[in-house]
């Protein structure tokens, strides 16, 4: 149930906000908080409920429990972790995204981050190759409403690209799943047959099936030499929209090819030397290339979409391995990459807002005027390549020596660490003399920010803190007048006893509102005052009308301050929490703690925190395929 | 029955051949909803009602939604080099090219054994199901066609529809060899709903254009120009 509710928040959101972003006004400011709250609904459910374990299904003991719609989505540990940390990561793009350029910059991204989740969440829960495949298709398609955020010219052909490369990639991964089960009826219906002999048709078939993914995988991801799409995508979306279009999207199509992979063509063990070794070609190129294009790119987005696609090309080396055992592995690292490229992404776009140039030459000396953007891209770089027994690190290391044999094993893992330079160029960039651009931008004012909204903050938690244990005394007080007058209502009524020692129920600080804790209870007991002076005296009636206007009297004496002290701290809450436009003033501070947070959020995951290693290799959900492997 | 869902196997050929080879782009989008319409009947087994009805459902919405974004669209646009027979009599050669893999296919699942036969996802093709033949060569048919068109556009319409005539070529070869069920149905009709969706906002932006549907002209030179944005937008800073 949480699964069908997770997709259907996530879609339906999608839907609404693409629609209501584009009204503008008031009606857009309400969409984009919804569907910020939306994204935080989805995180909170992947979390709570998506687990394995927390639900039951029906009677069917086919079904796996958790699973939606038969068996058909089957929730796991490794699809909360993900659809978890996008959804967290959407509302920081949200946020980052609102900074930049107000809700119009939300109009693309804000529904294309819901829709991404929502293809996510289908892809890595999808118990059938096909509908994973199928899943990533629409993941792809989500670039199209960034494109089109902004509709000046030029921006068709990228989106055509991107419909085609969507759509084709995830046909290919669909078809080469059903061929690759057929191949596997034959091959186990007669194993002596000519299936066991290289350049058999059921080896050239699985041959043929993983090139295929291979080169759908690099297609998505951008690797060289797919690279001209990325860019061209770089170019026309907005600088937020990057770490979606680069490093969200090829996510869970490599996650599908690598379900068809390691379920249906590893498990076959034909011999396919050749097809493996073209792929590990393919790998090196896209390592190398990406490697690069990014290191030469005078134009921060392509260098930043080169560094993404360089990495993703890694998977190619699982697919190439055509081994089982790589999966976990490969799926830890995408997630690695998911994040600490969502981070590199919005480095990009704080960069760029800052400074208001993508020309590398332009941004010489960044760092100095931008030091926690400086710190958020070395940790970014730490979380991308690691330490030793790190994540990051031990995959780069043993994936490749897992996959195939020496000396190619060495020369992907030497590839694999070939965008380091590009890390150290933009260091090296940012602590240089500064160039125009850069020293014409305001420098971060971290300190006086952070310190200014400590006091802020401390002095509206003081106030409100105040302002509710006055109210609380108040209520309080009141109530013990009331019990100590009971039988007595015109002793409260009487205006001259509320000013008494004992019964004081007046707003006595200077913080309170004038008068309204005196003005509240005056008023709330005159009506009881007047019940009682209208009723005959004597008599069981008038005693209980007596009680009952004493018992209204108690509550309202009780409530009264209360709803007064609540009004009063809503106000002071006002008064003390910024205006959207105080909160744009320190943006640059804003965006730069943000990419900072991306980046340790990285980094924490790149250490193998929040349980990731498990999470990846687990064999359920979107891990196994639901087709027979005899 | 047989007969009947051979013959709408080649109806959906036709309608990829329409697809790809009419003038007029309403025209072509009709032929390509007809083939993601049709092919969901092109199968053995066919899914439970409910997923086909689904399915029928997303290719139906698909195929409004560029109706509608095309309702300005011009009367006729540049025509495929090889016509509407040419097209026809390609499509045809390629239909009968994959009827004739399929039934190689079958033999090599029947000299498999009965294990690789007796499969569910293999059981009509090894059987020797015209169905399974027919869709199997009219997806055939339909990756030829589309083929040019998407590798290498001159128009923006026939390119994103002959990517949808792709998807539907990639549905007809697992309804082929058996490897869908209800789920895969549901799937593929979202799916093809999304990506109608998707090429109805491509086309109609495409329309605001002076160029129109074209992208490139007969020389192979795009007609918009590729355009980064600028570096920044800065609307409402302080």
């Amino acid at each position: 149930v949480t699964l069908v509710v997770m997709l259907l928040i996530a879609g339906a959101g999608a839907g609404a906000t693409a629609y209501a972003l584009r009204l503008g006004g008031r009606i857009a400011q309400a969409a984009a908080i919804g569907g910020t709250l939306a994204l935080l609904l989805v995180a909170l459910l992947a979390v709570a409920g998506a687990g394995p374990a927390t639900q039951v299904a029906g009677n069917d003991p086919s079904v796996p429990p958790g699973s939606a719609w038969g068996g058909t989505l089957v929730p796991g540990s490794y699809l909360q972790l993900v659809v978890c940390l996008m959804a967290g990561m959407a509302v920081l793009l949200t946020g980052m995204a609102w900074l930049l350029g107000g809700i119009p910059e939300l109009v693309g991204i804000l529904p294309a981050m819901l829709a991404a989740v929502a293809g996510t969440t289908v892809a890595l829960s999808a118990s059938h190759p096909i509908i994973a495949a199928l899943g990533a298709t629409g993941t792809g398609l989500v670039a199209i409403p960034i494109i089109f955020a902004d509709q000046r010219s030029g921006r068709t052909f990228p989106a055509l690209r991107e419909f085609r490369a969507s759509l084709i990639t995830g046909s290919v991964v669909a078809v080469a799943a059903v061929v690759a089960e057929l191949v596997m009826r034959i091959v186990f219906a007669d194993p002596t047959a000519a299936g066991a002999q290289a350049g058999s048709p059921p080896a050239a078939a699985v041959g043929l099936g993983a090139l295929g993914l291979g080169l759908v995988v690099a297609a998505r991801a951008g690797a060289v030499p797919f690279h001209l799409r990325l860019a061209r995508l770089a170019d026309v979306i907005p600088p937020i929209g990057l770490p979606l279009a680069a490093a969200w999207i090829p996510l869970p199509l490599t996650v599908a090819a690598l379900l068809v992979t390691d379920s249906l063509l590893a498990p076959l063990a034909l011999p396919v030397d050749a097809e493996r070794g073209a792929l590990v070609v393919l790998a090196l190129v896209g390592l190398g290339g990406a490697a690069l294009a990014a290191f030469i790119a005078d134009d921060l987005r392509h260098a930043i979409a080169y560094l993404v696609a360089a990495d993703s090309a890694i998977a190619l080396v699982a697919i190439a391995a055509l081994d089982p055992g790589t999966s976990g592995p490969t799926r830890a690292w995408l997630v690695v990459i998911l994040v600490s490229k969502t981070g590199l992404g919005a480095w990009s776009a704080a960069v760029e807002d800052r400074f208001a140039t993508r020309a590398m030459p332009d941004l010489r000396g960044w760092a100095r005027r931008a030091p926690i953007l400086g710190l958020a891209l070395v940790v970014i770089g730490l979380a991308t390549f690691g330490l030793p027994g790190w994540i990051s690190f031990d995959i780069r290391d043993s994936l490749p020596h897992t996959a195939v044999v020496e000396p190619w094993s060495t020369l992907l893992m030497v590839a694999s660490f070939l965008t380091l330079p590009t890390y150290v160029r933009l260091v090296l960039l940012g602590i240089g003399e500064p160039a125009a651009h850069v020293h014409r931008a305001a420098p971060e004012q971290f300190r006086h920010q952070f310190t200014a909204g400590a006091q802020m903050a401390a002095r509206g938690i003081a106030r409100l803190g105040h302002t509710a244990l006055t109210r609380s005394g108040q209520a309080g007080k009141a109530v013990a007048a009331r019990v100590g007058s009971r039988g007595d209502p015109d002793r409260v009524a009487a205006p001259g006893h509320a000013n008494e020692p004992g019964a004081d129920t007046t707003g006595s600080t200077s913080d309170t509102p004038q008068g309204m804790g005196n003005d509240v209870i005056a008023s709330r007991a005159v009506p009881s005052v007047a019940l009682a002076e209208a009723e005959p005296a004597g008599g069981p009636g008038p005693m209980r009308a007596r009680s009952v206007a004493s018992a209204a009297n108690l509550a309202r004496a009780a409530i009264g301050p209360g709803m007064a002290g609540l009004r009063a701290a809503a106000e002071r809450g006002r008064q003390v929490v910024p205006s959207a436009k105080e909160v744009r003033r320190g943006r640059t501070e804003l965006l730069s703690t943000a990419v900072l947070v991306l980046a340790l959020l990285g980094a924490v995951l790149a250490f193998g925190g929040l349980d990731l290693a498990h999470a990846a290799g687990e064999s359920g959900a979107g891990g196994s395929s639901g087709l027979e492997t005899n | 029955v047989t007969a009947l869902l051979v013959v709408l196997a080649i109806a959906v050929a036709a309608g990829g051949v329409v697809a790809m080879a009419a003038p007029n782009p309403r025209h072509a989008a009709l032929g390509a909803s007809w083939a993601a319409l049709a092919a969901a009947f092109v199968g053995d087994p066919l899914p439970d009602p409910a997923a086909l009805t689904a399915r029928v459902a997303g290719a139906a919405l698909a195929g409004w939604l560029l109706w509608m974004a095309l309702r300005d669209a011009p009367r006729a646009t540049d025509r495929s080099a090889l016509g509407l027979s040419g097209n026809a009599a390609v499509a045809m050669v390629a239909l009968v090219a994959g009827w004739f893999a399929a039934l190689a296919l079958a033999s090599q699942l029947a000299a498999a054994g009965p294990d690789g036969a007796s499969s569910t996802a293999a059981a009509a093709l090894a059987a020797g199901s015209p169905i399974a033949a027919a869709a199997l060569g009219t997806s055939f048919a339909l990756v030829v066609l589309a083929a040019y068109p998407v590798l290498a556009p001159r128009d923006g319409l026939r390119m994103g529809l002959g990517t949808m005539l792709l998807m539907v070529a990639a549905e007809l070869a697992i309804a082929a060899i058996g490897g869908g069920d209800d789920g895969t149905a549901i799937a593929f009709g979202v799916s093809l709903a999304c990506a109608g969706a998707a090429l109805a906002s491509i086309a109609a932006v495409l329309l605001r254009q002076p160029a129109g549907l074209a992208l490139r002209d007969p020389h192979g030179h795009e007609l918009v120009a590729h355009r980064a944005t600028n570096n920044l937008r800065r609307t409402d800073l302080p």
